[in-house]
């Protein structure tokens, strides 16, 4: 439908974000006024020298980094269920992240088994990269090779198990030390990020969502399956391939970021829908993106918000906000559509 | 459809033509051929009914023909070109399949704004000219009132409908359509039948029906596509092929008398009956009694006399009048054998 009538639509969804990034940064263990905050942001110095680095290199950043990986979770997550026509399909249905957390294992467990620890703090980083990539190209190869989607599916989810038995037969042989390790980055963090990883971030975020963008016309066509899409030209083997990479290279960074953040790419498209109801992918793909943003902003302010000492784990409050906000819309529509 | 692009086509001339055309699929244990060296040739401003038992391989054909599916062997050629053309090819030949659809989501807006797509930019500015045609197909189809609605409310008939509307919208010169008319009413079923002929006679598209609706097809069909059971095609023109018996030989129909185009019935009862009256009255009361396993002769014992008063008819058995064929029918059968 013509984007005019989405108009008001637009300006929830950005109201929307406007609000929880600022209710986000303007929690944390120190209370600073609002208006400070405001002063600080808007290029002044606060009436506490403190606040002005707790604002700037804490909380702005890892605002900043919620919006980033919001966004990129919930396109792959969007492009995900359109290639595979499927509403449970998510960016880690490729395995991506499976493959990160083996790395990831390896890394951390290798040492109580008596290999040589690399170990520093992008050693995590590098690992968690290298096992999204490696699964990447075989799923990439793989693709090549079959036609079918659901097949394509059915590999990516045997990958993550192959990926899981992995992790626990290592699991089983390491210390408890590195397994706590482990356990803690499987929660996913949003903190840490120093502004320069946020730039790469945002770099590939604005590439993904360049191609995403290229990519409207087929996906729309994509909606009424292969043969119509074909029937409209649609390259079906092309398309999918970019789709893939495209996808890849949003949830494998982010993983490699903030660990494997789970629910936020199979949940954001349900619930932008809430308030876009479109199969427009022109429409879609800048709501979902500002919609990520937005319920990564609630689910980190959550994360924070009992007693202010201590943050739960985000992948837990991801599901824990989400899973009923998506029930909920599946009662109310009755039907789930991708 | 008042296009530019598709009006003017000079009626006979070829659109596509099929060179040794051969429709299957590879399987590792040998290719599944379905049709094999067809050479079929489809000209501009005919409708045409593709016609055949389930399982033929009518789908696959459609598919092959708009190159969604690659022949085992041989070539698809299109009009305004010399050399041979593989893939599908959205300025030319658009389709309905009898694919699902589960984008149920989606409005009929958009579905039918995705025919314009091979036509837009790629972030699919709509221009004046995509509107006109998208208004026009609505009309033509008439499914202006279910524009805003989103396809999982429609019923599966409107549903079809806007496929088929989708499929003008994308207003290319051959249109192949694949059961196009299996959910509609008998009142649509006809009206598009008529609508797409009409379509192929003003705008000089060729159009390819895949059909089950025998009736339908021989009344409106320039030419008929019989699949046969050799994996070839029988082409012509309705009447010759009914004459020839090649619907007969094909479908094999069971207890129904195509020529005459009756349900054969069985005169089970043993009874013969003398019918006398004219007119329809008359060919409805035959069919209520051969129906009723009656048969009908010139000289019988029992005699039904065929009366109208004022345009009502009643019916006359032995010195009893009836009002209603249903009391005739029950009179009778209390009669001794």
């Amino acid at each position: 439908m013509a984007s005019a009538s989405y108009r008001h639509r637009w300006a929830i969804l950005a109201g929307l974000l406007l609000l929880f990034f600022l209710v986000n940064i303007s929690l944390g263990s120190v209370s600073i006024p609002i208006m400070e905050i405001l002063r600080i942001l808007s290029g002044g110095e606060g009436s506490n020298p403190a606040w002005k680095p707790i604002l700037l290199d804490f909380r702005l950043t890892k605002a900043m980094t919620c919006i980033i990986a919001g966004s990129a979770l919930s396109i792959g997550g969007l492009l995900m269920q359109t290639l595979f026509r499927n509403p449970l399909a998510g960016p880690d249905i490729l395995g991506l992240s499976s493959g990160a957390s083996l790395a990831v294992a390896l890394v951390i467990m290798t040492g109580s088994l008596g290999i040589p620890f690399f170990y520093g703090p992008y050693a995590i980083l590098l690992a968690a990269s290298a096992g999204s990539a490696l699964v990447f190209v075989i799923i990439i190869t793989l693709a090549r090779k079959t036609r079918d989607h659901v097949s394509l599916l059915l590999i990516g989810l045997m990958i993550a198990a192959l990926a899981s038995a992995l992790v626990s037969i290592l699991q089983f042989k390491s210390r408890a030390d590195d397994q706590q390790y482990f356990l803690i980055w499987t929660f996913g963090s949003l903190g840490g990020l120093n502004w320069q990883e946020i730039l790469w971030l945002g770099a590939i975020l604005m590439v993904g969502l360049i191609i995403a963008f290229l990519l409207i016309k087929p996906l729309n066509s994509w909606l009424l399956g292969d043969h119509y899409a074909q029937s409209l030209g649609v390259n079906i083997r092309r398309t999918r391939l970019i789709m893939i990479i495209c996808t890849s290279l949003l949830a494998g960074s982010v993983t490699a970021f903030c660990g494997p953040i789970a629910f936020v790419g199979l949940a954001v498209p349900h619930l932008t829908r809430l308030v876009i109801n479109t199969m427009d992918h022109k429409i879609l793909i800048p709501a979902v993106a500002m919609g990520g943003a937005v319920f990564m902003l609630i689910c980190d302010t959550l994360s924070q918000i009992p007693g202010g000492s201590f943050i739960l784990p985000i992948n837990a409050i991801t599901a824990l906000a989400g899973a009923p906000v998506v029930i909920w819309v599946i009662l109310r529509s009755k039907r789930v559509q991708v | 459809m008042n296009s530019t692009k598709t009006s003017g086509i000079p009626a006979g001339s070829v659109l596509l033509r099929t060179e040794n055309l051969s429709v299957g699929f590879h399987k590792p244990d040998g290719d599944l051929v379905l049709f094999d060296d067809l050479n079929l040739e489809l000209q501009a401003g005919q409708l045409v009914c593709f016609m055949g038992t389930n399982g033929i391989g009518k789908s696959s054909l459609i598919k092959t023909l708009a190159g969604l599916l690659e022949p085992l062997s041989g070539n698809r050629k299109l009009f305004d070109t010399d050399s041979f053309r593989k893939g599908p090819e959205p300025a030319f030949i658009s389709v309905v399949l009898t694919d699902n659809v589960s984008a149920l989501n989606m409005s009929v807006y958009d579905l039918v704004m995705l025919g314009r797509y091979p036509f837009l930019n790629w972030s699919m500015t709509i221009r004046e000219a995509d509107q006109a045609i998208f208004q026009q197909a609505i009309k033509t189809i008439r499914i202006e009132h279910l524009v805003n609605k989103r396809l999982f409310e429609l019923s599966d008939g409107q549903l079809q409908m806007a496929m088929l509307a989708r499929a003008l919208t994308q207003d290319t010169p051959i249109l192949l359509l694949d059961e196009p008319t299996a959910h509609l009413d008998l009142n649509n079923r006809v009206e598009i039948m008529n609508l797409l002929r009409g379509l192929a006679h003003e705008t000089g598209k060729a159009i390819v029906v895949a059909t089950h609706e025998l009736d339908l097809a021989l009344q409106t069909a320039d030419l008929i596509w019989l699949a046969g059971n050799t994996k070839k095609i029988i082409t012509g023109i309705p009447e010759d092929l009914v004459l020839d018996g090649s619907f007969d030989s094909i479908f094999q129909f069971k207890g129904f008398d195509l020529k005459t185009g009756k349900v054969q019935h069985v005169p089970w009862r043993n009874v013969s009956v003398e019918l006398k009256g004219d007119g329809h009255v008359l060919l409805w009361t035959k069919n209520a009694l051969e129906r009723n396993g009656y048969q009908v002769v010139p000289q019988a014992p029992i005699q039904v006399v065929i009366h109208l008063n004022d345009g009502n008819p009643n019916w006359q058995l032995g010195d009893k009048k009836f009002s209603s064929l249903n009391r005739l029918l029950e009179a009778m059968g209390s009669l001794p054998t």
